[in-house]
């Protein structure tokens, strides 16, 4: 089924107009949630929701919904994990499990990040794609460069060139609108699902819980807020901004999805960045490609070297060993070795010949079925009494979460089968 | 394999960073290895789980932990107790009741009278407050986990020897527990380490039947940290790296424990949010204490 916007006609551009206007003064009032929300959306992120556009329509958007409410249970956990004992999640997951199950979850997060890594490399390939220049090319550039900024301790300087590229993306909501996708049939496909009984489908699902509910920021959001120094007392405020963060950020994933449906929805699978970019033209017209490109570069260097560094981080954590950038390569060579060969791997991997935006959805589905073996170890520490005190999970709190989990569990449990069995 | 052994221990001596002196460290090395032939070195990871048996040699319950005195000015606190499963519930035995080897626990009496114990002061149980926990090697200056906790002979009894922080150490327990102490990957004297108390032992929940009570850790009062002896050498730059490391639990006793002056000295390098973070941790009259010392350097 093809559901395509109204092309714009000269009719419709003083309409159009009146909808800029609307739409810039609602991110004049919600533009900073709108930026931080933005920046956490990677190279995985943006392709992922733009194929489910691309491939399905608006099909995925009640999905999205259900997701939204996962992330903020989820996020809010972690967090408070966080806020009241002082430590990131691979120290817990140390202190509190066994060595072989701690070691089993560090080893997952070691895996869906990989994952990750492969698919910020693959982002830079596609976006370098755009302008013409050869993957094989950009990408080793672009892996020795994360390396070198990370390991000299300079990347931050660079990310914040990264997060400015990144606030391409910014158009997709301006784009969601302009791109006329018919009110009526957005709201049905966010109020009620419409999913359809297919292995494409499901995967996509898959895909969309991996890259939304990923494991790396689980654990990136306990560490943050420790390194914040946020104290229990402070949490009410802190669990404003993790539960607003966390919805912010699935309302642009929705507005990937409504903008890239509009302008191609129902014309399968992605095929290539260039493709993807087309539901920008609205805004920005025959600059899409370009302003795509650009969005997509700064997401996947933004996320390129913080993947890696949080798995080095988590699991030199865990060890009991130096896990900071400010220390040298031979007081901490665990942490920088994890890190080198992530980058490695992620890279290599990245360069292998093929669809770039099929392994990037392909390392959002591997998150997707990792993501709820990690929950479940997340699940059980914020039930814990022991480790949050007062804090600990309430009675209907610990329903939700463990039915999220529950049902992500099933959903990933089922496209493994699929796969498996090839049905 | 003696080769292969002899190689593992230079590969640990090279990656062993820090600034211990050689020649205590060889000779630690030696106390060590001379335990280990003799058969009288207790690996803590191999030995919870293992079983309990009482003087007729029947079995009847599992180790669970392994409890120490730690009091000040000792380098190697007594094992005092052991905690051990009988049935669903958690009972201690005294160490003079014992016998402990790395195979098990045999108890030298006729059956088995053991109650819950009430609530030691100045008690740690190893398995569960040191074993895979956050301490500090002073001497080496940094922060470290327990992938092991090693036990000596001292007179009849036991005395915690010291911590293994090797990889293999800790990689080794995914396998199969062994009857026979493994030989220690990178291990540190007990002496060089500070450790600290966990954060919710006095808020855990007073279920009588807990490990955390059978250990003595349950209760109202707060039981705080002892300073290690060589605490005071440690150099600002040096208590700000390890505070960098540690939770916020540990950064909190090490703040109290360490020279305050230098303490001082490492926090006001801080940035203002976490050093307020930090300070609001404190009791009052720690926190008026360091601020004294920290408006002391700023002006």
């Amino acid at each position: 089924m093809t559901i395509l916007g109204d092309p714009i006609t000269s009719e419709a551009k003083p309409r159009a107009r009146r909808w800029l206007v609307r739409v810039l003064a609602v991110l004049a009032i919600f533009g900073p949630g709108l930026i931080a929300a933005n920046a956490g959306n990677d190279a995985g992120g943006i392709l992922t929701y733009a194929s489910a556009g691309a491939q399905f329509g608006y099909r995925t958007l009640f999905l999205m919904m259900l997701v939204t409410v996962g992330l903020v249970v989820v996020q809010e956990m972690c967090s408070r994990l966080g806020v009241y004992t002082g430590k990131g999640l691979g120290g817990l997951l140390r202190e509190q499990f066994s060595v072989r199950s701690s070691s089993l979850a560090l080893l997952l997060l070691l895996i869906a990040n990989a994952g990750l890594t492969v698919s910020e490399f693959a982002g830079v390939g596609a976006a370098f794609d755009i302008f013409g220049v050869s993957r094989y090319v950009s990408i080793p550039l672009a892996a020795v460069a994360v390396w070198t900024l990370t390991v000299l301790g300079t990347y931050s300087r660079a990310e914040r060139l990264f997060l400015v590229l990144s606030l391409a993306f910014l158009t997709y909501p301006i784009a969601a609108f302009l791109g006329h996708p018919g009110a009526r049939q957005v709201a049905s496909n966010l109020l009620w699902p419409h999913f359809l009984h297919t292995h494409a489908f499901l995967v996509i699902a898959v895909a969309l819980i991996g890259t939304t509910i990923t494991p790396y920021m689980q654990f990136y959001v306990a560490s943050a807020v420790v390194d914040k120094g946020v104290r229990p007392e402070k949490y009410p405020s802190e669990r404003v901004d993790t539960v607003s963060g966390a919805i912010w950020s699935d309302v642009i994933s929705i507005f990937i999805i409504i903008a890239t449906a509009a302008a191609i929805g129902g014309t399968g699978p992605l095929q290539s960045a260039q493709e993807a970019a087309k539901a920008l033209e609205p805004v920005v017209g025959s600059a899409a490609p370009t302003l795509f490109g650009i969005g997509l570069l700064g997401a996947s260097l933004l996320a390129a070297s913080v993947v890696p560094l949080s798995t080095s981080y988590a699991i030199a954590d865990a060890i009991g060993r130096p896990r900071s950038t400010s220390d040298s390569f031979r007081q901490a060579p665990l942490f920088y070795g994890l890190f080198t060969l992530q980058i490695a791997v992620g890279a290599g991997i990245a360069l292998a010949p093929g669809n770039l935006v099929a392994l990037v959805v392909n390392a959002q589905v591997l998150n997707g079925i990792i993501t709820p073996m990690l929950l479940t170890y997340v699940l059980i520490l914020a039930n814990r009494r022991s480790v949050l005190g007062t804090a600990v999970n309430g009675r209907t709190f610990r329903v939700v979460a463990t039915v999220s989990v529950t049902v992500i569990g099933l959903l990933s449990l089922l496209v493994l089968f699929q796969t498996v069995t090839g049905r | 394999m003696k080769r292969r052994r002899h190689k593992r221990d230079t590969r640990s001596e090279d990656a062993s960073i820090g600034r211990a002196s050689t020649l205590s460290a060889w000779r630690d090395r030696f106390a060590v290895r001379h335990a280990l032939a003799a058969g009288e070195l207790i690996s803590l990871a191999n030995l919870v789980g293992r079983p309990l048996v009482d003087s007729a040699g029947n079995r009847v319950g599992r180790i669970n932990d392994v409890v120490v005195r730690w009091e000040s000015g000792t380098a190697h606190p007594p094992v005092v107790g052991v905690v051990v499963k009988i049935g669903m519930g958690l009972a201690r035995l005294a160490a003079a009741e014992i016998t402990l080897t790395q195979s098990g626990v045999r108890r030298r009496s006729e059956g088995i009278t053991a109650v819950v114990a009430a609530r030691q002061a100045n008690e740690v149980a190893l398995a569960r407050d040191v074993l895979d926990h956050q301490l500090v090697d002073v001497t080496g200056v940094q922060v470290v986990r327990a992938a092991d906790v090693y036990l000596v002979p001292r007179g009849a009894g036991w005395e915690l020897a010291g911590i293994d922080v090797g990889l293999w150490a800790l990689l080794r327990r995914i396998l199969p527990k062994r009857r026979t102490c493994p030989t220690p990957d990178r291990a540190l004297d007990w002496g060089d380490l500070q450790a600290f108390v966990p954060r919710f032992a006095d808020e855990a929940p007073s279920d009588s039947a807990g490990p955390a009570a059978a250990a003595g850790l349950s209760g109202s009062s707060v039981q705080t940290a002892y300073p290690a002896a060589r605490l005071h050498t440690l150099r600002a730059k040096d208590v700000a790296d390890l505070l960098s490391g540690l939770d916020r639990n540990s950064q909190k006793q090490l703040a109290v424990l360490a020279d305050a002056s230098t303490v001082a000295e490492a926090l006001s390098e801080l940035e203002p949010d976490k050093l307020d973070a930090l300070l609001a941790e404190l009791d009052e009259t720690d926190r008026a204490k360091l601020q004294g010392f920290l408006s002391g350097r700023a002006s």
